[in-house]
């Protein structure tokens, strides 16, 4: 009899511990049964080419919040990125594009590095002033012109895929393995995940806290970029206001997959549920017919009633 | 109790979700998609609405979804939507330098569509089947004029404008501004401000004409708004500094706001940008295209100036 009260028990806690891909898993049973089109090859691929770009990023705020910060500037740097990708692609081709891009993102990642870290500046504060200050020098770049391209090699990259899926989500992918083994692997990821959890103790234990905070945002700073050109691959264009939304997608997508606001605790791995569970619901939204506004109530819904739960998880853990 | 929270808030995810899915189209309706990059704006309701009646009206069912600007995410609907098997679609963009890959996969579909407002990039504008646009220089051109029609009526050795603009960058934006510097070229109208973008937030329009105000004070004798929302923020800082009466003011819209102020003598004129007529415009080319009738590649949204006089010929918003 007691046997049983706690394997229901531990079931429970098991279901709430899981509620997201237990949602994730329900909602994809749910919607493979009321709308056909949605288990098509064509749709799924749709899915994952779409959530791959913002999946990039959303990779690295993982990263920044399990350290216990975040970054509200990630979406300009991807507007900028988007905008110096396709300039540099206009005047010098992919190569240096590429390049110059990914470096000027990783600059721009470690200026906020700098400013939380070392200037011991609130993120909230630095970033916004960041997120500002470099969506008005994408706007100088172009004299705020939306820019576009006809580069051949860009076209060619954009057009490649393997049974429906493009160069994207491959990217992603490496990426998503890159960030799992440095978190989980290295001595580093685990600093992070110490200077998160209390940032004191790690100080005093040795670790350099102010590095991994610099670190963590240039990363973040590259991701960003890389999004953006990978964004520039799909669409073929540039403009500052590209992304906006890509910072509160992110931190979504990071809370949604487990990670505790307040740092030190979290995955990359099941970000990816995160990132899966908003594509999903986009999707799935759209197919079912309901409308640009419904669909706004029921994402804020969906994160609420995620945040809920994890403060439940959280009471649970603490009994 | 935070258990019992998420609990409801699950229930009622899951009762939105159903119920907002279970609304079913009408058996053998065809199915109308559309894709609108402007959802929320102002002058984006009104159009939907048009979208939706005129659907109505020639027995289509229509689903849109708001593209929020992202040329990649109103790709992603299109393509979700085409695998769902809409017969149809209607694409308004947000901006010009993203269409030309989203034009390319919406003629690769064979499907039906039209696009609307933003005028797509010049490279594909021809792969278009039919654009719905307002000319927007033309409306600009008409916002020029007036500003010449007021100073006529209102005579003055200086002229001085203060000139509010919408985003940065957005064809609209900039398509009205080109017309507006097309007619006042060679006249003596003095733009006193640099460029200054509102963004089409009333708040930050607010904030521009309390600045201009505090710089220029009694030296504006006209004050001029790229859309109704603007006018409302400008309007509000020229109120609150007791200059209301004492300077001309002109915007574009068809607002309830600009309605409001033609009846109260305060606006000069507005220039008409009818979403309704847009909208509706879309469904019916869309529906000839459909019916494999043959449109114009261009179709253009009527537009001039409303003065206090007209206000009953046109439909507010």
């Amino acid at each position: 009899m007691r046997k049983s009260t706690l394997d229901k028990k531990y079931i429970i806690t098991l279901l709430i511990e899981n509620a997201v891909t237990v949602f994730l898993v329900g909602f994809v049973i749910f919607m493979v049964f009321t709308k056909r089109s949605f288990s098509t090859w064509d749709n799924i691929v749709n899915i994952i080419n779409e959530s791959s770009i913002y999946g990039i990023a959303a990779c690295a705020m993982t990263v920044v919040v399990i350290s216990g910060e975040f970054d509200l500037s990630s979406s300009s740097i991807f507007g900028w990125s988007t905008v110096i990708f396709v300039i540099c692609i206009n005047a010098m081709g992919i190569v240096p594009a590429f390049f110059i891009t990914l470096v000027c993102g990783a600059a721009f990642g470690a200026l906020n590095g700098l400013l939380i870290a070392k200037v011991k500046m609130p993120a909230f504060v630095a970033t916004l002033g960041t997120m500002i200050a470099i969506k008005g020098l994408a706007y100088v770049m172009t004299k705020a012109q939306p820019i576009n391209t006809n580069n051949a090699t860009l076209k060619a990259i954009g057009s490649f895929n393997m049974g429906g899926i493009s160069i994207i989500p491959i990217v992603y992918l490496g990426v998503l393995v890159l960030f799992i083994w440095f978190m989980r692997y290295t001595k580093f990821g685990r600093d992070i995940y110490a200077t998160g959890g209390n940032y004191e103790v790690a100080r005093l234990s040795g670790i350099n806290v102010v590095f991994s905070k610099f670190i963590v945002f240039t990363m973040l700073g590259a991701a960003a970029a890389l999004a953006g050109m990978m964004y520039g691959v799909r669409i073929k264009a540039g403009w500052a206001p590209y992304g906006q939304d890509l910072a509160l997608y992110c931190i979504t997508a990071t809370i949604i997959g487990g990670t505790s606001l307040l740092g030190g605790t979290g995955s990359v791995g099941k970000t990816v549920i995160g990132v899966l569970v908003l594509a999903v619901l986009f999707n799935a939204l759209t197919l079912l017919g309901v409308s640009g506004s419904m669909q706004k109530f029921i994402r804020g819904l969906v994160l609420i009633t995620v945040i809920m739960l994890d403060a439940v998880v959280a009471k649970r853990q603490k009994e | 109790m935070k258990k019992a929270c998420a609990i409801v808030l699950m229930l009622v995810l899951l009762v939105s979700v159903v119920s907002a899915g279970g609304q079913k189209e009408a058996g053998g309706a065809k199915k109308i998609f559309m894709s609108s990059a402007y959802y929320t704006a102002p002058y984006g309701a009104p159009l939907q609405e048009a979208v939706r009646e005129k659907a109505k009206e020639l027995g289509y069912t229509v689903q849109i979804v708001d593209g929020e600007q992202n040329a990649d995410k109103q790709l992603s609907q299109f393509k979700a939507a085409v695998a769902d098997g809409y017969d149809a679609l209607i694409y308004w963009p947000g901006d010009q330098a993203s269409t030309p890959p989203i034009v390319e996969y919406l003629n690769s579909t064979g499907k039906p569509w039209v696009a609307l407002n933003t005028v797509v990039d010049a490279s594909v504008l021809d792969q278009v089947p039919c654009m719905i646009a307002s000319d927007e220089v033309e409306i600009g051109r008409w916002l020029g004029r007036l500003m010449i029609q007021y100073f006529e009526k209102n005579p003055s050795a200086t002229k001085n404008v203060v000139y509010i603009e919408g985003s940065p960058g957005s064809s609209y934006t900039e398509n009205l501004t080109i017309g507006v510097n097309e007619v006042i070229k060679g006249t003596d109208i003095n733009i006193m401000n640099d460029r200054q973008f509102a963004e089409y937030d009333p708040s930050r329009a607010m904030a521009i004409m309390e600045d201009m105000l505090t710089k220029y004070g009694d030296k504006i004798e006209l004050a001029v708004a790229q859309d109704g929302g603007m006018f409302q923020g400008a309007y509000s800082a020229i109120e609150a500094a007791g200059y209301v009466g004492k300077l001309g003011l002109l915007c574009q819209g068809q607002d309830l706001i600009v309605r409001d102020k033609l009846v109260a003598g305060e606006l000069f004129a507005s220039v008409a940008q009818d979403p309704f007529t847009e909208g509706s415009l879309a469904v019916e080319m869309l529906d000839k295209i459909i019916r494999g009738e043959k449109v114009e590649n261009w179709f253009a949204t009527p537009t001039g100036p409303i003065f206090k006089a007209d206000i009953d010929n046109y439909r507010w918003f």
